[in-house]
């Protein structure tokens, strides 16, 4: 133990996510923009989410070079490339929840001040475009029964991220103390659900196959519990690496430090987060070095590692190639870079299947 | 979860007694993966900085605007 180098430690995969070309990215541009016409007579209101839309797309482009916001399209492409058009409005729609999910969090974190009503209307706007994206599969010849499906699913799981959400603000406002099983179980809900229907909204386009669409679901739920991790681990240690701290969050690692401190760095870590988050820099500071003594780090590095294996077992079982499987778990490697550098489980390496 | 992270605390040698038992094999095998890579002298900030220093790691994942957006080099 302990004796590993910096020159030993070389990446144990180092593969890119799937890419889609400039024109079929423009394409989904296209189709949001043109729905966008088709349903709202309302110029300006329809101008203001397109605005909406572009400032997250540039804001988010590391985000979009990897796929992430293109997940549905992502999934489609690696297990069935020609049915790849039909992915577009799975992918719109959820770039609709996914934008609406943001406003509506920035809301109530309270990082937007400004103009609230009519951001609240614009997001709300959001969540009916989604719908409306879905409804347009008609003109990609997808059954009606199938529309009606993932519309379903997408109600289901958009409601289960609510709960989520509720609970989540509902402890940061009680102030109530989340150990790491109840972090999980929140990330699960306002996370996972939402990324589980991407994941499996691209297997739809992609296959009539259930236990394929089955097992996207499951990794989705992975992809969206990480992407919690990583918001986390950058709260803590990210540049302004505190902010969790100062606004009083119960994130991942402040569950495992209060889950595993002991004795009198107990009552000092208690203090150090209660002056934190009332905005005292030095307790921050001192808060954030007890929780990397105890081990945070390494507790979600490992976490990760862990959400990012039961996305392999659940994929492992399907006829995609080596290489396709390689390149949707490097999705977990571009969340969450560190990744890369830690192998697949030893006992279940990747299947070699040659489809 | 709970006793992952405490199994996870137990590396930094400062709580004993964690029972393997309650662990799901993945992680007994996450567990495995993080004392043979990551030095346990509980000074975990150092290593990650020397080996992002020599260009080996991109430690801080990305995330929405969020200006340190490190991309690992070896991709």
């Amino acid at each position: 133990m302990g004796n590993s180098t910096p020159s030993k430690q070389q990446p144990s995969h180092s593969k890119m996510p799937l890419q889609l070309t400039p024109l079929y990215t423009a394409s989904c541009r296209d189709f949001i923009s043109d729905m966008l016409v088709d349903a709202i007579s309302e110029d300006c209101y329809q101008k203001q989410i397109l605005g909406l839309m572009s400032a997250y797309y540039q804001a988010n482009a590391q985000d979009f070079a990897g796929g992430f916001e293109f997940l549905p399209s992502i999934i489609c492409q690696a297990l069935f490339p020609p049915g790849i058009e039909r992915a577009i409005p799975f992918t719109a729609a959820w770039q609709f929840i996914r934008l609406a999910a943001k406003i509506f969090d920035d809301v109530e974190d309270g990082e937007i001040r400004e103009a609230i009503p009519e951001t609240i209307n614009l997001a709300t706007g959001c969540l009916f475009a989604a719908q409306f994206a879905l409804s347009q599969l008609t003109k990609f010849d997808v059954s009606r029964d199938k529309i009606s499906l993932v519309m379903e699913r997408l109600a289901q799981l958009s409601l289960r991220a609510c709960a989520g959400q509720h609970a989540d603000l509902t402890m940061n406002k009680n102030y109530s103390i989340l150990d790491p099983d109840g972090w999980l179980k929140i990330a699960s809900l306002k996370s996972g659900e939402l990324f589980a229907w991407a994941a499996w909204a691209g297997a739809v386009a992609a296959s009539e196959n259930m236990e394929i669409q089955s097992k996207f679901l499951d990794f989705g739920q992975h992809l969206g519990i990480i992407v919690q991790i990583a918001d986390d681990f950058v709260g803590l240690w990210g540049k302004d690496g505190g902010d969790d701290l100062t606004q009083g969050k119960s994130s991942l690692p402040i569950c495992y430090a209060r889950l595993v401190v002991r004795g009198q760095e107990r009552e000092i870590l208690e203090q150090c987060l209660t002056e934190a988050s009332l905005g005292n820099l030095e307790s921050s500071q001192t808060a954030r070095e007890i929780i990397t003594r105890l081990g945070g780090q390494s507790f979600l590095i490992s976490t990760a590692w862990l959400e990012r294996q039961k996305a392999v077992n659940a994929l492992n079982v399907l006829p995609l190639s080596l290489e396709k499987k390689e390149a949707l778990f490097a999705l977990f490697d571009n969340v969450f870079p560190a990744l890369t550098h830690f192998p697949y489980e030893s006992s279940t390496p990747l299947s070699l299947n040659s489809n | 979860m709970n006793e992952f992270a405490r199994a996870i605390h137990s590396i930094y040698g400062e709580q004993k007694g964690v029972n393997d038992d309650c662990l799901e094999p993945l992680e007994k095998e996450a567990i495995s993966m993080v004392t043979s890579l990551i030095p346990t002298n509980g000074d975990l900030e150092k290593y990650l900085k020397e080996q992002i220093e020599a260009g080996h790691w991109a430690i801080l994942p990305l995330q929405n605007n969020n200006p340190v957006i490190q991309r690992c080099p070896c991709n």
